[in-house]
């Protein structure tokens, strides 16, 4: 019994004096180097940020991504009116000039067709005064140029944009066309009236 | 919330080293491995400083952390099938007999042979000197688990010294 009260108070004194570890350089060293790097890390805080913080940030973002959706769905779609007013469906037809008396016109009747198009509007434009050029209506070239001729089309999805300049070619092609029927019809009847 | 400067911080280390390097030393009985112990545990005070109390005792809460750091390292290291390196210090270290008395010896001997609560109670009575009020704030367990944990801790001392 006294043995072991002796070797326990020999314990209790050696670990009250037990030999203290001193950190080498090296470990504390290896310490700053690992606090160093967890600072060189900080910027994963914004990570940490508050939910609602992030919730609203994200909210703002779809926000300002609808509203970019919804101003080129108007865009379009107000585009899509002006090309309409412009272009009505059911145009009106065009008042046939009067007879007026003129001078003979000594050239030939040119063929009609879509081939013969550009040379026949090349003929026209140059007899002058003889021969009413390609008249437009009132209004008409500028509508025309000013829906889809002069300004590129932006802010459209593609299909959407070729399929109506598709429409504004088949439009102007008709439209040409009627002047030109207008034009031989105008140059027949000259040629009738000149034989009588 | 307070931040810690560079320069604080390197005199926590400077200070507290030493405390945390000799407890991790004798709980997880191996150098290498407290060192390993006490790097993390002042990554730990470096990361959550913010979260100390300063009513508290700067050395208890990181002492705290240490012994909670060498409970997660026992416990990743369980199954590597590690020596006892008390043991194997004893004889490999030439200049253990000359430095260390017969007291410090037996001392080892017997921790060696102790669970790692009963000597982290036993290190943190006797070698660190704080009360059971101290020793349940660091080990986060009411003051009655500290008492029953140093008297069980005794017991088992005390038998392996009838042994020897």
């Amino acid at each position: 019994m006294t043995d072991l009260k002796n070797k326990w108070e020999q314990f209790e004194k050696g670990l009250a004096s037990l030999p203290r570890e001193r950190a080498s350089e090296a470990l504390k060293s290896r310490i700053y180097e690992s606090a160093r790097a967890q600072s060189r890390v900080a910027p994963r805080r914004f990570l940490s940020l508050r939910p609602a913080v992030a919730i609203l940030v994200f909210a703002l973002m779809a926000l300002t991504a609808a509203a970019a959706m919804v101003a080129v769905k108007v865009r379009a779609s107000l585009k899509a009116s002006a090309v309409h007013k412009v272009l009505p469906q059911s145009r009106p037809a065009e008042p046939v000039a009067a007879p007026v008396p003129v001078e003979p016109v000594p050239a030939p009747v040119e063929p009609v067709g879509p081939a013969s198009e550009n040379r026949s509007e090349k003929k026209l434009s140059s007899m002058g005064t003889d021969v009413h050029p390609p008249v437009t209506l009132p209004g008409q070239s500028d509508s025309l140029s000013a829906a889809g001729e002069k300004r590129p089309p932006t802010g459209v999805r593609a299909g959407e944009k070729a399929e109506r300049q598709e429409e504004k070619d088949i439009r102007k092609q008709e439209l040409m066309e009627k002047r030109i029927e207008k034009m031989e019809r105008e140059k027949e009847r000259r040629g009738r009236e000149t034989n009588r | 919330m307070t931040i810690l400067t560079e320069k604080a911080f390197s005199e926590i280390v400077e200070a507290h080293t030493d405390a945390a390097l000799t407890l991790a030393r004798y709980i997880l009985r191996s150098r290498e491995d407290a060192e390993d112990a006490v790097q993390e545990t002042f990554i730990k005070v470096y990361r959550h400083y913010h979260q100390y109390d300063a009513t508290r005792s700067l050395k208890n809460w990181i002492l705290a952390i240490a012994v909670n750091t060498c409970r997660d390292l026992m416990r990743k290291r369980k199954g590597t099938g590690r020596t006892d390196p008390l043991e194997s210090e004893r004889v490999a270290d030439p200049s253990a007999g000359r430095e260390q008395t017969e007291a410090a010896l037996l001392v080892r001997e017997v921790l060696g042979r102790l669970s790692a609560d009963h000597r982290t109670a036993l290190l943190l009575f006797y070698m660190e000197g704080n009360s059971v009020k101290e020793m349940a704030k660091i080990l986060k367990v009411p003051q009655v688990v500290v008492k029953v944990r140093l008297y069980r801790a005794r017991k088992a001392a005390q038998k392996i010294l009838i042994e020897e």
